[in-house]
């Protein structure tokens, strides 16, 4: 009965004695938090953390061999397996940090890739835009040259329309007198053979130089146009289609300042126009 | 006689008021570490507030401990306090970092869809 006793007290205390020095739930907690943080992923991102978790659960289960069970090492541990904890967020933390620099380099390299290319095209887009306004001008150059060319070929048609025939007046009359001389007369034979079987409009203007009266002048002219138109007629030009005009000497071709000058501005012109067409 | 045991009645007096009012030198960072992670919006996010709660919690028990005399009980708890509040911030942060990520990778994948539309097949 006394054995009994013994072994059943011996049993119960040590029994006891186990339950009293067994780590605490929150120490055992402790040691599976900070297993966990120690070989996690993020871990990698945080080792000062992993590290701070280490000590504080060295420091709780320092509690846990000189006071079993108490305060200190339930507290000491808890903290532990918060810090455990923290490690592996603090981890993914930086993780997500880190994705998320990753993701705003890629955005901005990206964004740069766009930026060269729309300037790319800009530059493509610009120089097309100028080649075409280069081709446009060249194209509206040549049409404002042809829209010259015309202009200046309506003078040649209108040349071809409208022939001048210029008489020395020298050699057509006596001086200052409306009297043709005889090498005037021949000159004028030879014109009136060419224009008389034709029907074109035939102007014979009187021109004079600057010399003495304008009114004697004009005169004059008259006089020697209307001279002319009469020899010609005489020569079988149609009287309907010639007419006689003096101008005097308000329409000089060269200065009159000079002999040779005046000389060229005495003058009889006959102009040949062709009948437009009704 | 009767002096010696007012005098006496009023150390007594004092030392009481003193040990209730006396808190552990580690308070002032626990409840700073609390306020912190309620300033990031340690609320919103479900598991942070969870731990907001705690600490809170563990900073009134600590005050309960030291107006108990318990300063050491009290230093501990206070430890506990900080670090839960500490835990409290950084699963906010990581959260909003997490939300960051999300939204910079979406941003990156719509850039590409919108540079794979302006591209004619």
């Amino acid at each position: 009965m006394r054995t009994s006793f013994v072994a059943l007290s011996l049993v119960s205390l040590t029994a006891l004695a186990c339950a009293s020095t067994g780590p605490t739930p929150e120490l055992l907690d402790a040691r599976r938090a900070y297993e966990t943080a120690r070989v996690a992923p993020e871990a990698r991102y945080a080792p000062e953390r992993v590290l701070e978790a280490k000590r504080a659960l060295e420091r709780a289960e320092y509690a846990h061999a000189n006071e079993p069970g108490s305060f200190q090492e339930k507290s000491l541990a808890y903290i532990a397996g918060r810090r455990a904890e923290l490690a592996v967020v603090y981890g993914q933390y930086e993780a997500d940090r880190r994705v998320r620099w990753t993701a705003d380099a890629q955005y901005k390299a990206r964004e740069d890739v766009l930026r060269r290319e729309a300037e790319k095209n800009a530059a493509e887009t610009r120089r097309v835009l100028e080649g075409t306004r280069a081709t446009l001008g060249t194209v509206q150059g040549n049409f404002g040259d042809e829209q010259q060319q015309g202009r200046q070929d309506a003078p040649s048609a209108e040349s071809a329309r409208r022939t001048v025939i210029t008489l020395d007046g020298s050699a057509l009359f006596v001086a200052n007198k409306s009297e043709l001389v005889p090498s005037g007369r021949q000159k004028l034979d030879q014109v009136a053979k060419t224009l008389k079987d034709g029907t074109d409009e035939i102007s014979v203007l009187g021109h004079t130089d600057a010399e003495g009266d304008g009114e004697t002048n004009r005169r004059l002219s008259q006089e020697r146009a209307d001279a002319v138109r009469a020899y010609l007629v005489e020569r079988g030009v149609a009287p309907d289609r010639i007419k006689a005009v003096g101008r005097g000497e308000t329409e000089p071709i060269v200065a009159n300042a000079s002999p040779e000058g005046r000389a060229g501005n005495r003058r009889i012109e006959i102009v040949v126009e062709k009948r437009q067409a009704p | 006689m009767m002096a010696s045991l007012r005098a006496l009645g009023f150390a007594a007096l004092l030392g009481a008021c003193s040990s209730t009012q006396t808190l552990p030198p580690n308070y002032a960072p626990a409840r700073a570490a609390i306020s912190a992670a309620d300033a990031v919006g340690a609320e919103q996010e479900p598991r942070a507030a969870l731990h907001l709660k705690l600490a809170r919690d563990q900073l009134v028990e600590a005050q309960s401990l030291a107006r108990n005399g318990k300063s050491n009980e009290a230093s501990l708890a206070l430890d506990c306090a900080r670090t839960d509040a500490e835990f409290a911030l950084m699963v906010t942060r990581e959260a909003q970092a997490r939300a960051d990520a999300v939204r910079a990778k979406q941003d990156v994948q719509r850039l590409g869809n919108a540079d794979g539309a302006e591209r004619p097949q």
